[in-house]
């Protein structure tokens, strides 16, 4: 599959995981980010298909970074993807405008369904 | 911070009832959820320890079992809404049964910290245990909890503390500790191992702005 993913997060093992799912269910075109600044450049640069997000970052601890993603552009489709799986904090990112929010460690299956169904969903 | 006023000890500088209360039960239902999180992960059964409440500092010592031995330690703040630090520090063995869990295959003792996919692992895990952790405390309490990426460094037990005290020496004005054991049964199934300690260390508004939050 063809559209592109742009992967946020700060470990290595993490992007690993998230891109060995990604590819094993076909999606291949995928970019990388391991801060705030790169990603959101990258966001800019390459207007991703659907970018999933990690709140934990070097430079961003918070929801600053999806909410700068999405003054960028509204409609983007972004899937927060994180350990902090806190209600509260849960139902702000969807506030905010998050499509769908992943909590660490996810089940392959689980992970490749709401990006399938991010990215379906036009 | 710092806008809530409240006394955390009394006046012969034991710590307040209440607040011991508050924070040994966060300290149970946190280290309760990361020993879920474990289960599912590791596919072990894990229990935990007491919760010892005491103020931050050098006496922190005397309550980690196995003192005299290296172990990881993972370092963290919390970031936002709540300020202080954590520290969790984990058995050698042990971190090395969970890298080669989330790898999937063997790890040798002296790559483990030097492998740069070992060392993200570890820190992936610390991430997710720690994230489990506020993840309970932060449904208990109504507080929003976000925490900084980790830092992973291998050390004497002595020193990872001390390094933890000083770092938060230099942002906090006084802190206090939850100090959470963690326990897995041995592959022969007969005997508890201690893994590890999950040691919050909030500083005294968060404590405050927790105690507030429960409403008691």
């Amino acid at each position: 599959m063809n559209d592109l993913i742009l992967i946020v997060d700060d470990a290595r093992f993490a992007r690993r995981v998230e891109r060995k799912t990604l590819e094993n269910a076909g999606f291949d075109n995928i970019i990388e980010a391991n801060n705030a600044k790169e990603a959101l450049a990258a966001f800019k640069e390459k207007n991703p298909a659907l970018t999933i997000l990690d709140i934990t970052l070097p430079d961003n601890t918070d929801l600053t970074l999806l909410k700068q993603m999405l003054e960028v552009r509204p409609e983007a489709k972004i899937i927060m993807n994180s350990a902090i799986g806190q209600e509260l904090i849960i139902e702000d990112a969807i506030a905010a405008g998050a499509k769908e929010f992943i909590t660490k460690p996810f089940k392959e299956k689980e992970f490749i369904e709401k990006v399938a169904k991010v990215i379906e969903n036009n | 911070m710092g806008e809530i006023e409240m006394n955390l000890f009394n006046c012969d500088g034991s710590l307040e009832e209440d607040v011991e209360d508050i924070l040994y039960e966060l300290g149970n239902v946190g280290v309760g959820m990361v020993s879920t999180t474990l289960g599912q992960i590791l596919k072990v059964r894990v229990e935990i320890g007491i919760p010892v409440v005491t103020k931050a500092d050098d006496s922190i010592m005397a309550h980690i079992k196995k003192n005299d031995t290296q172990k990881v330690g993972i370092f963290l703040d919390f970031a936002n809404t709540l300020s202080g630090s954590v520290l969790v520090l984990l058995d050698m063995d042990f971190v090395k049964d969970v890298v080669e869990v989330f790898m999937g295959e063997k790890v040798s003792e002296d790559k483990l910290l030097t492998d740069k996919e070992s060392i993200s692992a570890i820190g992936e895990f610390a991430h997710v245990v720690v994230a489990s952790y506020m993840n309970a405390m932060g449904s208990y309490t109504g507080i929003r909890i976000y925490v900084t990426p980790v830092e992973v460094k291998k050390g004497m037990t002595g020193e990872l503390i001390k390094e933890t005290l000083q770092h938060l020496n230099r942002n906090c004005s006084e802190a206090l500790c939850v100090n959470t054991g963690m326990l897995i049964t041995d592959s022969d199934g007969e005997r508890l191992n201690d893994v590890g300690h999950i040691i919050m260390m909030p500083d005294d508004a968060s404590v405050a702005k927790i105690v507030e939050a429960m409403d008691i």
